[in-house]
């Protein structure tokens, strides 16, 4: 079986790419590929008009299967192939996109979904709100990155001092004159033509961590990350805490275009005693990996999420969270493995659409409920080794029964088996 | 019984606040003049050093004066014998009590407990405002919770029941103003100018043949234009259905149309995040996007009225196409078009964050209108479940001080759940609609509670109460002993 993977970003180019649209999609590959390759030839395209159809041809020419996966948004998977093709998507919001906005119908997904048949989705929620349009029949499967049982490598540890070390760029906002960021100063210069805190520029990176550390992974420019509220509950919650840490992993390509705004909500916490650290750095596999044993909690406070790797790796490797439940979230937190924050409907916009007109829901994060949060977990961690080991074992098995390998490997062959069924059919 | 009242012309060094404060400076003034002329003489000064004269005068008739100064503390004249009253609204979690704000390190009126120390004793618009004050002050601080009086033209109509909203009534609103109607503005999401990147797929001609749009899918359907009564279907030349508008304002002229079954009003200020308009119009649009007998008739009170109805049409645009109707009303009506609009209103609706006065909740409460809104701050005192629908709402926003430099969050307000609101909006028009006694039983309560906290007896009984605990109190005794005759007549008719 010949099984064809495609996204708009190269893998070579991921780090240049990173924050750019679909760039998340690659990672998503990256975690498909090892289910992928049990099942048969897995061929990563680079064009898929030239290519799909031509490799289909000589698939069918020799009576081999061939599917292509296309892991990009509905509107920009590729209609007209002769080849099978399943996309796969992720997605966030209460409703599907349901209209051909700028008179494109592309931008209709539930018409692009009805006319492809099928679809890959990474949480429940996602393909309960696609069969709530397009039937309840509609083939659509929830598979989520199968990245668990990569995690199982790293076995958690949080307590006492730890270190880590890195290349790229590191803001410990306790030791940067945080002044210039005053929301004051930026209302008359647009963020991104204030500098970086002096002395602050990519190098090699040595950093002690101790305490209870939070950590978040995101991009700043997501506005559905919600990181405003992240930084002032951290803040609030645990501003007389000298060992706890925020640690902020920004995935954007450019340092500059995102830490001051970010500077400037720590800098309108006031005074604290705890730390917040931004980690802008593309960072290796091994500095990564330090970087979830350094953890003690991952964090999220998303408006709506379509899976969330990063919580998905943290909790996998048995990193309880801070997080809402809500969307893909619905499929793996709990109050076993995290300290749940409330969350409730409000109104919002598709993202892709250029119009950002009210068209669907998506989650309020209630603020107090996330101060509280922070300091039950802070409490845990110092006082309640057994919880925390506890939450720390549930965090693993929640994820397990989400993104494990077994899980992504029964629903992707039964996804198959229809699909082949009708190949099989269309070869005959 | 002397009272001055004053009201300087700057509460807040911020601009785009000021026009809006001073107003209701003013109008606070007004509201409580009415009151306290039923208790003694009123005069009206324009500087508070004006009333200096008039209480060394007092001091000679041995008449008891005292100064109210209509602002928040960091305001109050503190240099004066005369003594001196706050009376304020005050929605934020605490009040100043440290001079932290760069622009406040001149005046040591910014600690307010500073400058409380220096008044009389202190007037707050509601229980919130008392309690956070005692908090700071002690328990022993002469501070009333007095609310803003019911506006004079909310006319007791507990004789005259009012009509319950049924299918197919329609109310009239008959108002000379700027009114902005959404039916009106050309609403179209397609005319949204996209200043961002389109990334999305480019156009494909086959595309409309390859993908058909799916019948079971429910659309909304732009069906305004059937729904949108004729021009001038009263017959009356001086008045006509709100005009064609756009982006701006639009011009002032009698309008005069009819109201489509259940109307619910909010008075607010763009400007005041509190007042949180977003979620009350986001709210509205997004349960009645599909019912056309649902009209939101917002009114708006704002220093900058040019720039709401921008606003207002970017956030309907945004929602659009939509079946029920926003109407809005730049600028306070006058009193008897003010009564008429309650008289037309089936729910007063309000997502504040926090509420320094419930000043127009509790005008259309005591004309037995429920309310929609959280029941926090100064609605706390008003708002319950009998006699409202109660928004779900969270303390512990971080904000800025209002009036400081606006870098560092100080204190807190609310946090709105706007999917109770929306659940609020859909109950409210169920009950409207089908549960009629239920209505009634709400509006009764709610008229009752209003007038028990607002009406001018409970207002005037609260102001001789006050009166009566500042001259038992130690600050006035020291005051008196200091610079003031006997005080005994305090609280009485002089």
């Amino acid at each position: 079986m010949i099984l064809l993977v495609y996204t708009s970003t190269a893998d070579k180019d991921l780090v240049t790419r990173l924050g750019c649209p679909e760039y998340s999609y690659r990672f998503v590959i990256r975690e498909f590929m090892p289910l992928l390759h049990e099942f048969g030839k897995v061929i990563d395209i680079a064009d898929p008009e030239q290519e799909v159809d031509a490799i289909y041809a000589s698939c069918v020419a020799r009576a081999e299967p061939c599917l292509f996966l296309c892991f990009m948004p509905p509107g920009k998977t590729p209609l007209r192939l002769n080849c099978p093709t399943i996309p796969v998507f992720a997605w966030e919001y209460d409703n599907l996109p349901n209209e051909a906005f700028r008179g494109r119908p592309r931008n209709d997904w539930t018409r692009v979904l009805a006319r492809l048949g099928n679809a890959i989705t990474h949480s429940s929620f996602v393909a309960e709100r696609t069969r709530a349009v397009l039937g309840p029949n509609f083939p659509i499967a929830c598979i989520p990155a199968p990245l668990w049982d990569r995690m199982q490598r790293h076995h958690a540890t949080h307590s006492g001092l730890r270190c880590l070390a890195f290349q790229g760029l590191a803001i410990d906002c306790s030791e940067v004159d945080l002044t210039p960021y005053r929301l004051s100063a930026l209302k008359s210069i647009p963020s991104r033509d204030v500098p970086l805190p002096p002395g602050q520029a990519d190098g090699p990176v040595t950093m002690q961590l101790e305490g209870v550390v939070y950590t978040a992974i995101f991009n700043p420019q997501d506005g559905r990350k919600n990181w405003r509220i992240m930084i002032s509950a951290f803040c609030e919650a645990l501003r007389e805490r000298e060992d706890a840490t925020l640690l902020l992993k920004l995935t954007h390509r450019d340092a500059n275009e995102v830490v001051p705004d970010l500077l400037q909500q720590i800098h309108q916490m006031g005074r604290l005693k705890c730390r917040v650290v931004l980690i802008h750095a593309y960072l290796s596999d091994e500095a990564y990996n330090d970087l979830i044993r350094c953890t003690t909690y991952a964090l999220n406070t998303s408006h709506g999420e379509g899976q969330c790797l990063p919580l998905m790796e943290y909790m996998s490797s048995g990193k309880p969270a801070v997080a809402p439940r809500h969307t893909s979230m619905l499929d793996y937190i709990d109050d076993h493995c995290a300290f749940v924050v409330d969350s409730s409907e409000e109104i919002g916009c598709w993202p892709q659409d250029p119009r950002q007109v009210y068209r669907t829901l998506r989650q309020r994060i209630h603020y107090g409920s996330l101060v509280n949060a922070f300091r039950n977990s802070y409490h845990v961690a110092k006082h309640e080794p057994e919880t925390y080991k506890n939450m720390s074992h549930s965090a693993r098995q929640s994820l397990k029964r989400y993104c494990s390998m077994d899980v992504a490997r029964s629903r992707f062959k039964q996804l198959l088996a229809g699909q082949c069924i009708g190949q099989a059919k269309q070869i005959a | 019984m002397k009272f001055i009242v004053y009201a300087p012309a700057h509460f807040y060094g911020t601009e785009e606040l000021s026009g809006i404060v001073d107003k209701n400076g003013f109008s606070l003034l007004q509201a409580f003049s009415r009151i306290m002329r039923q208790l003694g003489e009123v005069i009206e000064v324009e500087c508070p050093e004006q009333a200096e004269p008039i209480y060394w005068q007092c001091v000679q008739e041995n008449r008891a004066c005292v100064l109210f100064s209509f602002a928040p503390p960091h305001l109050l004249p503190i240099t004066l014998a005369c003594p001196v009253v706050p009376v304020f609204g005050w929605e934020y979690a605490d009040i100043p009590e440290r001079i932290e704000e760069q622009c406040w390190l001149d005046d040591p009126r910014h600690d307010w407990r500073f400058a409380l120390s220096k008044a009389a004793g202190a007037i707050v618009l509601s229980s919130h405002a008392r309690d956070i004050v005692r908090r700071s002050m002690g328990a022993m601080y002469p501070v009333a919770a007095v609310h803003w009086p019911l506006s004079a033209s909310v006319k007791d109509q507990s004789s005259c029941f009012r009509a319950l909203p049924h299918a197919g009534r329609r109310s009239m609103l008959s108002i000379r103003g700027s009114v902005g109607d959404s039916e009106h503005m050309g609403l179209d999401v397609d005319a949204i100018v996209c200043d961002e990147e389109d990334d999305t797929p480019a156009f494909d001609p086959s595309d409309a043949i390859d993908l058909p749009p799916l019948d079971q899918i429910a659309r909304h359907v732009h069906s305004v234009a059937a729904e949108n009564p004729a021009m001038n279907d009263s017959g009356d030349l001086w008045s006509s259905e709100p005009l064609p508008c756009s982006w701006r304002m639009p011009p002032i002229v009698y309008i005069r149309t009819r109201l489509r079954g259940i109307v619910y009003t909010a008075v607010l200020s763009m400007s005041l995040e509190q007042d949180n308009w977003v979620d009350v119009v986001t709210g509205f649009g997004w349960s009645f996007r599909d019912v056309a007998d649902a009209t939101l008739l917002l009114v708006i009170d704002d220093p900058a009225l040019e720039s709401c109805q921008a606003k207002l049409v970017s956030e309907l645009s945004k929602l659009s196409p939509l079946k029920c109707r926003v109407l809005a009303i730049y600028g306070m009506p006058s009193a008897d078009e003010y009564a008429a609009l309650i008289h037309a209103t089936t729910y007063y609706v309000s997502a504040s964050c926090a509420s320094a006065s419930c000043r127009h909740a509790a005008d259309f409460m005591a004309a037995g209108i429920p309310v929609i809104a959280p029941a926090h701050t100064a609605l706390g005192d008003l708002v319950q479940g009998d006699s409202a629908l109660v928004v779900r709402s969270m303390p512990g926003t971080p904000r800025v001080w209002p009036h400081g430099d606006q870098d560092i969050y100080r204190t807190w307000w609310h946090q709105i759940d706007w999917q109770s609101l929306v659940e609020a909006y859909h109950k409210s028009y169920a009950v409207a609609r089908k549960e009629p006694a239920t209505y009634l039983a709400m509006g009764h309560l709610a008229r009752t509670r209003a007038r028990a906290h607002c009406g001018p007896d409970a207002i005037k009984i609260e102001i001789q109460q006050f009166l009566r605990d500042i001259v038992t109190s130690g600050l006035m005794a020291q005051h008196e002993r200091q610079q003031a005759p006997a005080m005994h007549t305090l609280g009485m008719q002089s």
